[in-house]
Protein backbone atom coordinates (compact mmCIF):
# COMPACT_ATOMS: atom_id res chain seq x y z
CA UNK A 1 0.00 0.00 0.00
CA UNK A 2 2.78 2.36 1.22
CA UNK A 3 5.08 1.25 -1.91
CA UNK A 4 1.79 1.87 -4.51
CA UNK A 5 0.72 5.14 -3.00
CA UNK A 6 4.07 6.37 -3.45
CA UNK A 7 4.60 5.52 -6.73
CA UNK A 8 1.02 6.85 -7.64
CA UNK A 9 2.38 10.04 -6.60
CA UNK A 10 5.37 9.74 -8.69
CA UNK A 11 3.33 8.75 -11.69
CA UNK A 12 0.97 11.81 -11.10
CA UNK A 13 4.02 14.37 -10.49
CA UNK A 14 5.19 12.68 -14.19
CA UNK A 15 1.68 13.49 -16.05
CA UNK A 16 1.28 16.95 -14.68
CA UNK A 17 5.29 17.28 -16.07
CA UNK A 18 3.31 16.57 -19.10
CA UNK A 19 1.07 19.28 -18.57
CA UNK A 20 -2.01 16.65 -17.62
CA UNK A 21 -4.60 18.49 -15.76
CA UNK A 22 -6.60 15.55 -14.39
CA UNK A 23 -3.14 14.77 -13.16
CA UNK A 24 -2.92 17.87 -11.02
CA UNK A 25 -6.70 18.11 -10.48
CA UNK A 26 -5.68 14.21 -8.50
CA UNK A 27 -2.90 15.91 -6.54
CA UNK A 28 -4.71 18.81 -5.27
CA UNK A 29 -7.55 16.57 -4.07
CA UNK A 30 -4.75 14.51 -2.07
CA UNK A 31 -3.18 17.52 -0.73
CA UNK A 32 -5.01 20.88 -0.78
CA UNK A 33 -7.44 20.60 2.16
CA UNK A 34 -3.89 19.95 4.69
CA UNK A 35 -1.68 22.58 2.79
CA UNK A 36 -4.97 25.11 3.07
CA UNK A 37 -4.71 24.28 6.73
CA UNK A 38 -0.68 24.60 7.38
CA UNK A 39 -1.24 28.11 5.62
CA UNK A 40 -4.59 28.91 7.52
CA UNK A 41 -2.93 28.01 10.93
CA UNK A 42 0.26 30.56 10.02
CA UNK A 43 -2.13 33.66 8.41
CA UNK A 44 -4.99 33.15 9.76
CA UNK A 45 -6.97 34.73 6.80
CA UNK A 46 -8.99 32.69 4.51
CA UNK A 47 -8.32 34.58 1.47
CA UNK A 48 -4.33 34.40 1.93
CA UNK A 49 -4.56 30.93 2.63
CA UNK A 50 -6.42 30.46 -0.66
CA UNK A 51 -3.79 32.46 -3.04
CA UNK A 52 -0.87 29.97 -0.78
CA UNK A 53 -2.61 26.96 -1.80
CA UNK A 54 -2.88 28.42 -5.39
CA UNK A 55 0.57 29.54 -5.58
CA UNK A 56 1.71 26.09 -4.81
CA UNK A 57 -0.23 24.17 -7.48
CA UNK A 58 0.83 26.65 -9.76
CA UNK A 59 4.55 26.53 -8.88
CA UNK A 60 3.55 22.05 -9.35
CA UNK A 61 2.25 22.90 -12.77
CA UNK A 62 5.62 24.74 -13.78
CA UNK A 63 8.38 22.79 -11.90
CA UNK A 64 6.94 19.40 -11.86
CA UNK A 65 9.53 18.55 -14.61
CA UNK A 66 12.12 19.41 -12.87
CA UNK A 67 11.61 17.85 -9.25
CA UNK A 68 13.74 14.81 -8.17
CA UNK A 69 12.02 12.44 -7.20
CA UNK A 70 15.14 10.57 -5.51
CA UNK A 71 16.00 13.88 -3.51
CA UNK A 72 12.42 14.14 -1.42
CA UNK A 73 9.31 12.57 -0.80
CA UNK A 74 6.44 14.46 -2.65
CA UNK A 75 4.68 15.40 0.64
CA UNK A 76 8.14 17.04 1.90
CA UNK A 77 8.15 18.85 -1.31
CA UNK A 78 4.51 20.50 -1.66
CA UNK A 79 5.31 21.19 2.58
CA UNK A 80 8.56 23.07 1.99
CA UNK A 81 6.54 25.24 -0.86
CA UNK A 82 3.72 25.90 0.93
CA UNK A 83 5.83 26.86 4.25
CA UNK A 84 7.90 29.00 1.94
CA UNK A 85 4.91 30.62 0.03
CA UNK A 86 3.11 30.97 3.56
CA UNK A 87 6.16 32.50 5.28
CA UNK A 88 6.32 34.76 2.95
CA UNK A 89 2.87 36.34 2.99
CA UNK A 90 3.10 36.43 6.76
CA UNK A 91 6.15 39.11 6.38
CA UNK A 92 4.73 40.77 3.70
CA UNK A 93 1.55 41.13 5.38
CA UNK A 94 3.37 42.31 9.23
CA UNK A 95 5.00 44.56 7.19
CA UNK A 96 2.44 46.14 5.50
CA UNK A 97 -0.48 46.09 7.34
CA UNK A 98 1.54 46.40 11.11
CA UNK A 99 -2.07 44.40 12.19
CA UNK A 100 -2.33 41.55 14.07
CA UNK A 101 -3.74 38.59 12.44
CA UNK A 102 -6.52 36.87 13.64
CA UNK A 103 -6.22 34.04 15.30
CA UNK A 104 -6.28 30.25 13.99
CA UNK A 105 -8.48 29.73 17.01
CA UNK A 106 -10.93 31.45 15.14
CA UNK A 107 -11.11 28.64 13.10
CA UNK A 108 -11.35 25.70 15.16
CA UNK A 109 -15.27 27.20 16.14
CA UNK A 110 -16.09 26.37 12.75
CA UNK A 111 -17.05 22.98 11.59
CA UNK A 112 -15.26 21.05 9.57
CA UNK A 113 -16.21 20.63 6.02
CA UNK A 114 -15.37 17.15 4.95
CA UNK A 115 -14.02 17.02 1.23
CA UNK A 116 -15.69 14.81 -1.20
CA UNK A 117 -14.02 11.74 -0.92
CA UNK A 118 -14.44 9.65 2.30
CA UNK A 119 -11.16 7.49 1.79
CA UNK A 120 -9.01 10.67 1.56
CA UNK A 121 -10.41 11.88 4.58
CA UNK A 122 -9.92 8.65 6.60
CA UNK A 123 -6.57 8.90 5.23
CA UNK A 124 -5.59 12.36 6.56
CA UNK A 125 -7.29 12.29 9.77
CA UNK A 126 -4.92 9.25 10.38
CA UNK A 127 -1.41 10.61 9.44
CA UNK A 128 -2.85 13.58 11.59
CA UNK A 129 -3.40 11.30 14.72
CA UNK A 130 0.23 9.95 13.81
CA UNK A 131 1.64 12.98 14.00
CA UNK A 132 -0.22 14.67 16.84
CA UNK A 133 0.77 11.80 18.79
CA UNK A 134 4.45 12.12 18.07
CA UNK A 135 4.01 15.74 18.23
CA UNK A 136 2.75 15.10 21.96
CA UNK A 137 6.07 13.04 22.74
CA UNK A 138 7.77 15.96 23.04
CA UNK A 139 8.78 18.13 26.17
CA UNK A 140 6.71 21.70 25.95
CA UNK A 141 9.49 24.01 25.99
CA UNK A 142 11.03 22.24 22.40
CA UNK A 143 7.68 22.07 20.77
CA UNK A 144 6.81 25.56 21.39
CA UNK A 145 10.01 26.31 20.07
CA UNK A 146 9.59 24.51 17.08
CA UNK A 147 6.28 25.37 16.05
CA UNK A 148 7.24 29.19 16.40
CA UNK A 149 9.96 28.33 13.89
CA UNK A 150 7.83 26.50 11.36
CA UNK A 151 4.41 28.25 11.68
CA UNK A 152 5.17 31.83 11.99
CA UNK A 153 8.58 31.64 10.77
CA UNK A 154 10.58 33.72 13.93
CA UNK A 155 14.49 33.68 13.84
CA UNK A 156 16.16 31.71 16.36
CA UNK A 157 17.00 35.58 17.77
CA UNK A 158 13.03 36.28 17.49
CA UNK A 159 12.05 32.79 19.09
CA UNK A 160 15.29 33.24 22.13
CA UNK A 161 13.07 37.23 22.59
CA UNK A 162 10.19 35.85 22.56
CA UNK A 163 10.73 32.91 25.34
CA UNK A 164 13.08 34.75 27.28
CA UNK A 165 15.50 32.47 26.59
CA UNK A 166 19.33 32.18 25.34
CA UNK A 167 20.40 31.43 21.75
CA UNK A 168 22.12 28.27 22.56
CA UNK A 169 19.10 27.05 24.21
CA UNK A 170 16.69 27.28 21.85
CA UNK A 171 19.37 25.86 19.43
CA UNK A 172 19.81 23.16 21.36
CA UNK A 173 16.11 23.00 22.34
CA UNK A 174 15.09 22.79 18.46
CA UNK A 175 17.70 20.09 17.37
CA UNK A 176 16.63 17.50 20.34
CA UNK A 177 12.98 18.09 19.38
CA UNK A 178 13.51 17.20 15.56
CA UNK A 179 15.72 14.88 16.54
CA UNK A 180 12.73 12.98 19.40
CA UNK A 181 10.33 13.86 16.79
CA UNK A 182 11.80 12.01 13.90
CA UNK A 183 12.18 8.96 16.33
CA UNK A 184 8.74 9.16 17.16
CA UNK A 185 7.69 9.41 13.81
CA UNK A 186 10.16 6.25 13.31
CA UNK A 187 10.17 4.67 9.51
CA UNK A 188 6.19 6.20 9.02
CA UNK A 189 5.30 7.13 5.48
CA UNK A 190 2.12 8.40 4.96
CA UNK A 191 -0.40 5.59 3.15
CA UNK B 1 32.21 30.61 11.66
CA UNK B 2 35.16 28.13 10.37
CA UNK B 3 34.27 24.73 8.93
CA UNK B 4 35.94 23.05 11.18
CA UNK B 5 33.61 24.67 14.31
CA UNK B 6 30.46 23.33 11.99
CA UNK B 7 28.88 19.96 12.48
CA UNK B 8 26.33 18.70 10.49
CA UNK B 9 24.31 16.97 12.66
CA UNK B 10 23.96 20.08 14.52
CA UNK B 11 23.25 22.39 11.62
CA UNK B 12 21.22 20.24 9.42
CA UNK B 13 17.73 20.62 11.78
CA UNK B 14 18.23 24.47 11.77
CA UNK B 15 18.37 24.50 7.79
CA UNK B 16 15.30 22.21 7.52
CA UNK B 17 13.36 25.14 9.71
CA UNK B 18 15.14 27.48 7.28
CA UNK B 19 16.53 28.97 10.31
CA UNK B 20 20.44 29.63 9.03
CA UNK B 21 21.90 32.46 7.53
CA UNK B 22 23.40 32.07 4.28
CA UNK B 23 26.80 30.65 4.74
CA UNK B 24 25.20 28.07 6.71
CA UNK B 25 22.64 27.20 4.18
CA UNK B 26 25.69 27.22 1.52
CA UNK B 27 27.50 24.41 3.62
CA UNK B 28 25.21 22.31 4.51
CA UNK B 29 23.80 21.91 0.92
CA UNK B 30 27.86 21.24 -0.18
CA UNK B 31 27.61 18.59 2.34
CA UNK B 32 24.99 17.02 1.25
CA UNK B 33 25.63 17.55 -2.40
CA UNK B 34 29.03 15.26 -1.77
CA UNK B 35 27.78 12.69 0.05
CA UNK B 36 24.82 10.42 -0.41
CA UNK B 37 24.94 9.34 3.54
CA UNK B 38 24.47 13.16 4.35
CA UNK B 39 21.63 13.75 1.83
CA UNK B 40 19.70 10.98 2.87
CA UNK B 41 19.80 12.15 6.58
CA UNK B 42 19.09 15.85 5.20
CA UNK B 43 16.18 14.50 3.58
CA UNK B 44 14.43 12.42 6.87
CA UNK B 45 14.80 15.96 8.71
CA UNK B 46 13.35 17.63 5.96
CA UNK B 47 10.66 14.62 6.04
CA UNK B 48 10.08 14.93 9.67
CA UNK B 49 9.74 18.91 9.81
CA UNK B 50 7.01 18.44 7.14
CA UNK B 51 5.52 15.90 8.74
CA UNK B 52 4.72 18.71 11.05
CA UNK B 53 2.02 19.91 8.50
CA UNK B 54 -0.05 17.14 9.29
CA UNK B 55 -0.81 18.42 12.93
CA UNK B 56 -2.51 21.70 11.36
CA UNK B 57 -6.32 21.43 12.05
CA UNK B 58 -8.37 20.75 9.27
CA UNK B 59 -10.22 24.29 8.20
CA UNK B 60 -13.33 25.08 6.06
CA UNK B 61 -11.68 25.88 2.22
CA UNK B 62 -13.93 27.27 -0.33
CA UNK B 63 -15.15 24.39 -2.64
CA UNK B 64 -14.44 26.77 -5.92
CA UNK B 65 -10.61 26.99 -5.29
CA UNK B 66 -9.67 24.14 -7.77
CA UNK B 67 -11.85 26.17 -10.34
CA UNK B 68 -9.70 28.91 -9.22
CA UNK B 69 -6.46 27.21 -10.04
CA UNK B 70 -7.26 25.93 -13.62
CA UNK B 71 -8.65 29.71 -14.22
CA UNK B 72 -5.42 30.90 -12.97
CA UNK B 73 -2.99 28.51 -14.81
CA UNK B 74 -5.19 29.44 -18.23
CA UNK B 75 -4.17 32.46 -17.66
CA UNK B 76 -1.66 34.67 -20.02
CA UNK B 77 2.00 34.30 -18.62
CA UNK B 78 2.59 38.09 -17.69
CA UNK B 79 0.16 37.49 -14.58
CA UNK B 80 2.19 34.46 -13.62
CA UNK B 81 5.62 36.10 -14.12
CA UNK B 82 4.35 39.58 -12.21
CA UNK B 83 2.98 36.88 -9.47
CA UNK B 84 6.34 34.96 -9.33
CA UNK B 85 8.26 38.48 -8.75
CA UNK B 86 6.30 38.79 -5.18
CA UNK B 87 8.02 35.71 -3.26
CA UNK B 88 11.67 36.38 -4.50
CA UNK B 89 10.98 39.95 -3.46
CA UNK B 90 9.86 38.71 -0.41
CA UNK B 91 12.52 36.28 -0.35
CA UNK B 92 15.44 38.44 -0.96
CA UNK B 93 14.11 40.67 1.73
CA UNK B 94 13.93 38.01 4.41
CA UNK B 95 17.56 37.23 3.41
CA UNK B 96 18.42 40.65 4.07
CA UNK B 97 17.02 40.64 7.88
CA UNK B 98 20.24 39.16 8.82
CA UNK B 99 22.34 41.97 7.95
CA UNK B 100 22.39 46.18 8.90
CA UNK B 101 19.43 47.74 7.28
CA UNK B 102 19.88 49.86 4.67
CA UNK B 103 17.27 52.56 3.61
CA UNK B 104 17.37 53.54 0.18
CA UNK B 105 16.23 57.04 -1.14
CA UNK B 106 12.40 57.22 -2.53
CA UNK B 107 13.41 58.30 -6.02
CA UNK B 108 16.16 55.39 -5.99
CA UNK B 109 13.33 52.96 -5.22
CA UNK B 110 10.46 54.47 -7.64
CA UNK B 111 13.39 54.28 -10.55
CA UNK B 112 13.63 50.57 -9.34
CA UNK B 113 10.16 49.42 -9.45
CA UNK B 114 9.94 51.12 -12.64
CA UNK B 115 12.95 49.60 -14.27
CA UNK B 116 11.80 46.18 -13.03
CA UNK B 117 8.12 46.78 -14.68
CA UNK B 118 10.39 47.68 -17.65
CA UNK B 119 12.20 45.09 -17.75
CA UNK B 120 8.92 42.83 -17.06
CA UNK B 121 7.45 43.82 -20.26
CA UNK B 122 10.96 43.61 -22.31
CA UNK B 123 10.90 40.11 -20.42
CA UNK B 124 6.72 39.22 -21.16
CA UNK B 125 7.97 40.50 -25.17
CA UNK B 126 10.39 38.28 -25.43
CA UNK B 127 9.20 35.15 -24.05
CA UNK B 128 6.13 35.49 -26.33
CA UNK B 129 8.24 35.79 -29.40
CA UNK B 130 10.22 33.43 -28.84
CA UNK B 131 7.11 31.17 -27.95
CA UNK B 132 5.75 32.10 -31.41
CA UNK B 133 8.95 31.42 -32.94
CA UNK B 134 9.61 28.25 -31.48
CA UNK B 135 5.63 27.51 -32.79
CA UNK B 136 6.52 28.40 -36.01
CA UNK B 137 9.52 26.41 -35.90
CA UNK B 138 8.45 22.95 -34.71
CA UNK B 139 5.00 23.03 -37.36
CA UNK B 140 8.09 24.16 -40.25
CA UNK B 141 10.09 21.26 -38.88
CA UNK B 142 7.44 18.44 -38.54
CA UNK B 143 6.14 19.76 -42.19
CA UNK B 144 10.05 18.52 -43.54
CA UNK B 145 9.74 15.87 -42.31
CA UNK B 146 9.24 12.67 -45.25
CA UNK B 147 6.73 10.66 -42.28
CA UNK B 148 4.60 13.75 -41.17
CA UNK B 149 1.05 13.16 -40.74
CA UNK B 150 -1.37 16.15 -41.89
CA UNK B 151 -5.17 16.69 -41.29
CA UNK B 152 -7.57 19.18 -41.96
CA UNK B 153 -9.57 19.87 -38.68
CA UNK B 154 -13.23 21.07 -39.59
CA UNK B 155 -15.40 22.50 -36.80
CA UNK B 156 -18.84 20.72 -35.82
CA UNK B 157 -21.66 21.96 -35.22
CA UNK B 158 -20.72 23.06 -31.78
CA UNK B 159 -17.96 25.13 -33.40
CA UNK B 160 -19.15 25.70 -36.96
CA UNK B 161 -16.35 28.80 -37.62
CA UNK B 162 -14.17 26.48 -36.03
CA UNK B 163 -11.05 25.29 -38.38
CA UNK B 164 -7.38 24.06 -38.16
CA UNK B 165 -5.49 21.36 -38.71
CA UNK B 166 -3.02 18.82 -37.20
CA UNK B 167 0.80 18.18 -37.91
CA UNK B 168 1.57 14.53 -36.51
CA UNK B 169 5.18 13.98 -36.56
CA UNK B 170 5.99 10.20 -35.41
CA UNK B 171 9.75 10.07 -35.52
CA UNK B 172 9.39 12.79 -32.28
CA UNK B 173 6.19 11.85 -31.24
CA UNK B 174 4.49 15.42 -31.45
CA UNK B 175 1.38 16.73 -32.42
CA UNK B 176 1.03 20.12 -33.31
CA UNK B 177 -2.72 21.48 -33.16
CA UNK B 178 -3.31 24.50 -35.25
CA UNK B 179 -6.81 26.18 -34.58
CA UNK B 180 -8.71 29.50 -35.50
CA UNK B 181 -12.29 30.45 -34.29
CA UNK B 182 -12.08 27.39 -31.93
CA UNK B 183 -14.19 29.45 -28.48
CA UNK B 184 -12.43 30.16 -25.15
CA UNK B 185 -13.95 27.44 -22.82
CA UNK B 186 -14.99 28.95 -19.58
CA UNK B 187 -13.01 27.80 -16.62
CA UNK B 188 -12.26 24.14 -15.55
CA UNK B 189 -12.72 23.23 -19.14
CA UNK B 190 -10.23 21.65 -21.55
CA UNK B 191 -10.09 20.61 -25.72
CA UNK B 192 -8.77 16.85 -25.89
CA UNK B 193 -7.63 15.63 -28.61
CA UNK B 194 -8.68 11.68 -29.56
CA UNK B 195 -7.62 9.29 -32.42
CA UNK B 196 -10.10 6.85 -33.31
CA UNK B 197 -8.50 4.42 -35.53
CA UNK B 198 -10.31 2.02 -37.98
CA UNK B 199 -12.35 -0.78 -36.53
CA UNK B 200 -11.95 0.69 -32.80
CA UNK B 201 -15.15 1.73 -30.47
CA UNK B 202 -13.32 3.70 -27.90
CA UNK B 203 -11.37 6.88 -29.16
CA UNK B 204 -7.51 6.87 -27.64
CA UNK B 205 -6.16 10.28 -25.60
CA UNK B 206 -3.55 11.97 -27.45
CA UNK B 207 -3.41 15.38 -25.16
CA UNK B 208 -5.31 18.15 -24.64
CA UNK B 209 -4.72 22.11 -24.53
CA UNK B 210 -6.72 25.60 -24.36
CA UNK B 211 -7.46 28.10 -26.52
CA UNK B 212 -7.80 31.64 -28.08
CA UNK B 213 -10.45 32.20 -30.94
CA UNK B 214 -7.99 34.14 -32.38
CA UNK B 215 -5.80 31.56 -33.23
CA UNK B 216 -3.90 28.72 -31.12
CA UNK B 217 -0.98 26.74 -31.97
CA UNK B 218 -0.20 23.79 -28.89
CA UNK B 219 2.24 21.18 -29.19
CA UNK B 220 1.40 17.96 -27.77
CA UNK B 221 3.36 15.21 -26.92
CA UNK B 222 2.22 11.37 -26.44
CA UNK B 223 4.18 8.22 -26.87
CA UNK B 224 1.10 6.15 -27.70
CA UNK B 225 1.43 4.60 -31.28
CA UNK B 226 -2.41 5.19 -31.87
CA UNK B 227 -1.69 9.22 -31.45
CA UNK B 228 1.19 8.79 -33.80
CA UNK B 229 0.23 7.04 -36.81
CA UNK B 230 -2.49 7.50 -39.68
CA UNK B 231 -5.90 7.04 -38.33
CA UNK B 232 -9.01 6.90 -39.62
CA UNK B 233 -10.12 9.81 -37.59
CA UNK B 234 -8.87 12.47 -35.23
CA UNK B 235 -11.61 14.04 -32.96
CA UNK B 236 -11.48 17.45 -30.37
CA UNK B 237 -14.02 17.22 -27.53
CA UNK B 238 -14.44 20.30 -24.99
CA UNK B 239 -13.99 18.26 -21.55
CA UNK B 240 -14.19 19.49 -17.79
CA UNK B 241 -9.96 19.69 -17.32
CA UNK B 242 -10.66 16.51 -14.27
CA UNK B 243 -12.93 14.66 -16.22
CA UNK B 244 -11.62 10.49 -16.67
CA UNK B 245 -9.79 10.37 -19.37
CA UNK B 246 -13.01 9.31 -21.71
CA UNK B 247 -14.96 11.61 -24.06
CA UNK B 248 -18.10 12.34 -22.16
CA UNK B 249 -18.47 16.44 -23.45
CA UNK B 250 -19.23 18.21 -26.87
CA UNK B 251 -17.35 17.10 -30.23
CA UNK B 252 -16.45 20.25 -31.51
CA UNK B 253 -14.31 19.80 -34.31
CA UNK B 254 -13.21 16.24 -36.44
CA UNK B 255 -10.50 15.63 -39.15
CA UNK B 256 -11.63 15.35 -43.04
CA UNK B 257 -10.50 13.18 -45.10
Amino acid sequence: MKIESAFNEASLLKRIAQQDQAALAALYDRYARILYAVAFKSLGSAQESEEVVLDVFSQVWRTAANYDLTRSRIDTWLFMIVRSRTLDRLRRLQRATKIALASADAAKSQPHQLSDDPIEDVLLSERRAHVLTAIAQLPEEQRQAIELAYYKGLTQLEIAAQLGLSLGTVKTRIRLGLSKLRIALGTWEPS
Amino acid sequence: MNNEDRCFCELAPLYALDLLDEQDQTWIEQQAAASSDLATELADIQATVGAISYSAEPVPMATDLKDRLFQRLSQPVATELVRDLRPRQAESQRLDRSSPRRRNPKWLQVGGAIATLALIALFVDNYRLRQTTQETQSVIAALQQPDTILYTLRGTEKATNASGSLVINPTQKTLTVLTQNLPNLPSGQTYRLWAMPKGATKPSFCGQFNSRTNGTTSQLSNSDAVCNGAVSQMLITAESATAPLVPAGDLVMKSVL
